[in-house]
């Protein structure tokens, strides 16, 4: 060891026994340190439970709210299977009360009682409202205190039964005190006053008179009827007050005030609603007057409506039988707006009377009718026989009848009209069978069709032109149809055998008349498709006309000379072929 | 039959000890919070007084302070009896209480009056002379008391209830 060693020995011995003993504690408040660490929990579990909660309070507290504002999701975490029943429960209670509401609600709409309810309140002219009130309000008045107003003393009270006691004065002078608080607070020395105080369903009505107040302690809704019972008792009360009442009142006084009866919570609940009643009762009942004007006003109103509806129907339907009845008319719909508009609808026969003369007839003020009508042949017999009137054409020794689709041909005639109209009477629309029982005339020479001479006298040719004319006529109004393309509907071989007949005899006619015919061959069809397509069906309809009359023995030379008119035309678009005959004179 | 019923006030400074009074004495039906809040906590007892029967003291325990502001002069309307509390061992409270009644009056014209000296248990630090004490003894009762011990503090009310059932 050096000098210098030695001397630093002597010098710090004392600090360096210091320095190992700081050294050695330091050591030791380690090691308890990290004892104390692993103690603490049962040090914490050990300690009285009072003081150990009130000490950990605050820190704990204050490390709550350190941990929400640093960590708040792992705080909503750990609170969230606390919240969740928390919530459900909070919406599980709603919901009853909503539940319980609406029950009520139905309740008091739908059932019986409800409207009996409903009833007395027509009857009594109060709300309805007001009735639910009434009857459903649930309210006990628990205490009744007189208190004197300055000191806050009790002069009386009463109290429903059954209730645990309680300190009236002391109740008494804090609520004065805090009425006195209150009007201190808000309004100073003014008649201002605590009236009421509600906690829950808990309400504490005040009333102030000039010596006394009365304090009534309720549980429930009160009607508004027992605050003026209240105010009633109290003005009573008032009215005989003795005048050095002093601090509390007698018996004698009680019982010459009434003030037992009078403030008894039973009979102020019934005084109350007696006072309900009463004013329900007392209110104005409503005139009727206006509601039964209204009522009379509107069963007026609704029979005229009605009455007048039943006069247009009845006039309708009298037009609909008219209509029905016409001949020649197939009525389909009528559209009626009653008293506004008209409408009929049908098919119209072109040898039926018209309809207007009907419509006219038909009475109904100010409403025009208005007809729409599409062509049709009827088969009634009246139309067919007018039909073959006009076809006919007969002279006046010759009379026609129709009886159920039979054309009843009688009389006599020219043989020559005989010769013309024989056959064309059977093919006159509507006849089913024709019956001819005409007699030819004998100063009337019987023309023959076919194998006309050379020389025709003048009178023949004329009449072999009227002929003429007359089936060129007939040809020209018919009209060969096809389903589609150049297939013809089912009834078109039998029109085509007539047409070619109709033919062959207009040539033996037009021979005896001197004249020739040259045919027009129609092809028609319909504006569906193409143009160009519809041209070419066009073309084939006219072209499968020609052949076939020329199949069904129509001369060749005057379907050779046949013209084919293909061209589109907006009046024929149907789906059809059809003949024009021109008769053309012959230059000698 | 019920108790006819008295309205009885307590005054005095800060810190005497009227509610430490009113707690050994009375029912304690609400509770002190109404003190800091209202300015005032009212509490009764009825007291047997013997001959003249039972008589009811409704006690309003007025906030300590030495000075009555309006609020605290309409807490006295009614009154019947006033019970100035002073504290022993703070002469200036015996002085503010003195203060208290005179102002009292103009409310309380008639009003009894009983002056408790509270905290006997602390007498040996008494700052209120015996003399102080003789002195005014000549003017109205004056009781000692102790609402630690309970000493004196039911013959106060008692003294007060003699005297308003007179």
């Amino acid at each position: 060891m050096s000098d210098f060693e030695r001397l630093r020995h002597l010098l710090l011995a004392d600090e360096r026994d210091k320095l190992a003993t700081a050294e050695q504690r330091i050591i030791e408040l380690e090691r308890v340190n990290r004892e104390l660490a692993a103690q603490l929990p049962g040090l914490v579990r050990a300690a009285p439970a009072e003081p150990m909660s009130r000490a950990l309070a605050s820190p704990v507290a204050a490390a709550l709210g350190n941990a929400v504002q640093r960590n708040r999701a792992s705080i909503v975490d750990a609170l969230f299977p606390v919240i969740g029943p928390i919530i459900r429960k909070a919406i599980a209670e709603a919901l009853r009360g909503m539940m319980r509401d609406l029950n009520q609600v139905l309740e008091h709409g739908f059932s019986p009682r409800g409207m009996r309810w409903r009833i007395e309140a027509w009857r009594s002219g109060v709300p309805f409202a007001q009735i639910v009130l009434k009857h459903s309000l649930r309210y006990q008045i628990d205490h009744v205190f007189l208190i004197e107003r300055d000191s806050g003393l009790v002069l009386h009270r009463e109290s429903a039964p059954g209730l645990p006691d309680l300190d009236a004065d002391a109740i008494a002078g804090m609520l004065t005190a805090i009425a006195q608080f209150v009007r201190d607070s808000v309004g100073g020395e003014g008649t201002e006053s605590l009236e009421a105080v509600r906690i829950g369903e808990h309400l504490l009505w005040v009333l102030d008179g000039p010596r006394a107040s009365l304090a009534c302690f309720i549980r429930g809704v009160p009607p508004a009827s027992l605050r003026v019972v209240l105010s009633d008792r109290l003005e009573q009360i008032h009215a005989q007050f003795p005048d050095a009442a002093g601090d509390t009142l007698d018996d004698e006084s009680i019982a010459r005030l009434g003030l037992s009866a009078n403030l008894e919570p039973a009979a102020l609940v019934a005084a109350s609603s007696a006072l309900g009643d009463a004013d329900a009762g007392s209110r104005k009942r409503p005139s009727l007057w206006p509601l039964l004007l209204i009522g009379l006003a509107i069963v007026l109103a609704l029979g005229w409506y009605f009455l007048h509806i039943a006069r247009w129907n009845e006039r309708v339907e009298a037009l609909q039988a008219g209509l029905r009845a016409h001949p020649g008319f197939l009525l389909t719909a009528i559209d009626a707006r009653p008293w506004r508009q008209l409408r009929v609808h049908g098919l119209l026969d072109a040898d039926a009377e018209p309809l207007q003369p009907l419509l006219d007839r038909a009475d109904l003020g100010e409403v025009q009718p208005s007809v729409e009508v599409a062509g049709y042949l009827s088969s009634d017999d009246a139309i067919v026989l007018k039909r073959a009137r006009r076809l006919l054409d007969a002279p006046a020794s010759v009379s026609l009848g129709v009886a159920d689709g039979v054309l009843v041909v009688s009389g006599e005639a020219a043989g020559e009209w005989i010769d013309r109209r024989r056959t064309q009477a059977a093919w006159i629309a509507g006849v089913r069978a024709v019956d001819w029982q005409v007699l030819a005339t004998a100063d009337s020479p019987k023309i023959m069709p076919v194998a006309r001479p050379a020389s025709v006298s003048v009178d023949a040719q004329a009449a072999a032109r009227d002929a003429l004319h007359a089936l060129v006529a007939e040809i020209e109004q018919a009209s060969l149809s096809f389903s589609h393309d150049t297939v013809p509907l089912a009834a078109s071989g039998d029109l085509l055998r007539h047409l070619a007949t109709s033919l062959r005899e207009a040539q033996s006619l037009a021979a005896v008349a001197g004249v020739r015919l040259h045919l027009a061959i129609h092809g028609c069809s319909d504006a569906t498709g193409a143009a160009e397509l519809n041209a070419r069906l066009r073309e084939q309809r006219a072209g499968w006309l020609r052949d076939n009359l020329r199949n069904a023995g129509v001369a060749t030379e005057l379907l050779d000379e046949a013209t084919l008119v293909t061209a589109a035309d907006a009046t024929a678009a149907i789906r059809a072929a059809m003949l024009r005959v021109q008769v053309v004179e012959v230059t000698r | 039959m019920t108790a006819p019923a008295r309205k009885v006030c307590m005054l005095g400074d800060f810190g005497v000890g009227k509610t430490s009074l009113v707690a050994r004495y009375m029912r304690n039906t609400f509770s002190d919070t109404y003190l800091t809040t209202v300015g005032v906590k009212v509490d009764s007892k009825e007291v047997d007084l013997g001959e003249p029967g039972v008589l009811k003291l409704v006690v309003w325990d007025i906030a300590g302070r030495s000075v009555l502001d309006a609020l605290n002069m309409s807490y006295l309307r009614g009154a019947s009896g006033l019970l100035l509390v002073a504290d022993g061992t703070r002469e200036a409270s015996l002085r503010t209480a003195i203060d208290l009644l005179l102002q009292s009056r103009s409310v309380l014209a008639d009003a009894e009056a009983v002056l408790i000296i509270n905290k006997l248990d602390l007498v040996e630090r008494w700052e209120v002379g015996p003399s102080t004490l003789a002195g005014l003894r000549q003017t109205m009762p004056v009781i000692e008391t102790s609402a630690l011990s309970g000493d004196g503090v039911e013959q106060a009310f008692l003294e007060l209830a003699k005297r308003l059932a007179r």
